[in-house]
């Protein structure tokens, strides 16, 4: 299930904010969601999916996997 | 310079705009209602196949019709918050939240699988305990308990859940 999948996510949604100065809400607006979703996100009790993950990424000017990883210890290395 | 004045600081977390807490409250007041008033319906019917009369069932049925009461205040309230430009742009923006359909549906789910076990408890007290009290094991009284179950469980998952 995504809720207990988002607490193994890590995200730097709250720096890239910072860089660009932008606000929950600021940010919300422009991906298209609230602002309790961004912030949902940004607490990781939620996975977003591979769309508005995207549409995160476009705003925050990064990719993807910059601005969300799986933790050291979820990696699959083999 | 210090770190604090060279670490640029985070915009803030937390803002939420007059829309956003009106619409809360609203769905506070619909949930909590809703729950309220079939809560006092099922304890009616409990009352009234228990033999109970008098200020008892008068009291439960106040108390019900304040949570009805209460639904439908939140219900207006929503209905005029949606009649303003600002209103209406929000409710319309948080239909198409994926977040917030996700949560609909698992809490959905979960209403169902409360109504569900709820049957079951129901089946497991009957073999344990046997028709100890057949009048509260009537459709009149199980039907209604059943429902209170299932909109208790889904409403209070999706409080739960969107208040994270």
């Amino acid at each position: 299930m995504k809720d207990h999948a988002a607490h193994r996510l890590e995200n730097k949604i709250k720096v890239f904010r910072a860089i660009h100065d932008l606000t929950q809400s600021e940010l919300a607006l422009r991906v298209g969601v609230t602002r309790k979703s961004v912030n949902s996100i940004e607490k990781g009790h939620f996975v977003p999916s591979t769309e508005l993950a995207l549409r995160m990424a476009a705003v925050l000017e990064c990719t993807v996997e910059e601005l969300f990883q799986l933790p050291a210890d979820r990696v699959d290395k083999s | 310079m210090t770190d604090a004045q060279q670490t640029p600081t985070p915009p803030e977390n937390t803002e939420s705009n007059d829309v956003e807490l009106l619409s809360e409250r609203n769905q506070r007041l619909i949930a909590f209602g809703a729950v309220l008033g079939i809560l006092m319906l099922v304890a009616q019917h409990v009352l009234i196949a228990t033999h109970f009369h008098g200020w008892v069932i008068v009291a439960a049925s106040t108390v019900s019709f304040i949570g009805w009461a209460l639904f439908l205040l939140g219900a207006y309230l929503n209905r005029r918050l949606k009649g303003t430009p600002e209103g209406r742009a929000f409710i319309e923006h948080a239909a198409h939240d994926e977040r917030i359909i996700h949560i609909r549906s698992q809490s959905f789910a979960f209403g169902f699988t409360a109504m569900m076990a709820f049957q079951v408890l129901l089946i497991v007290l009957d073999l344990v305990f046997g028709h100890l009290e057949s009048q509260l094991m009537s459709v009149p009284v199980i039907a209604p308990a059943t429902i209170a179950a299932g909109i208790t469980g889904a409403v209070l998952r999706f409080q739960f859940l969107s208040s994270r």
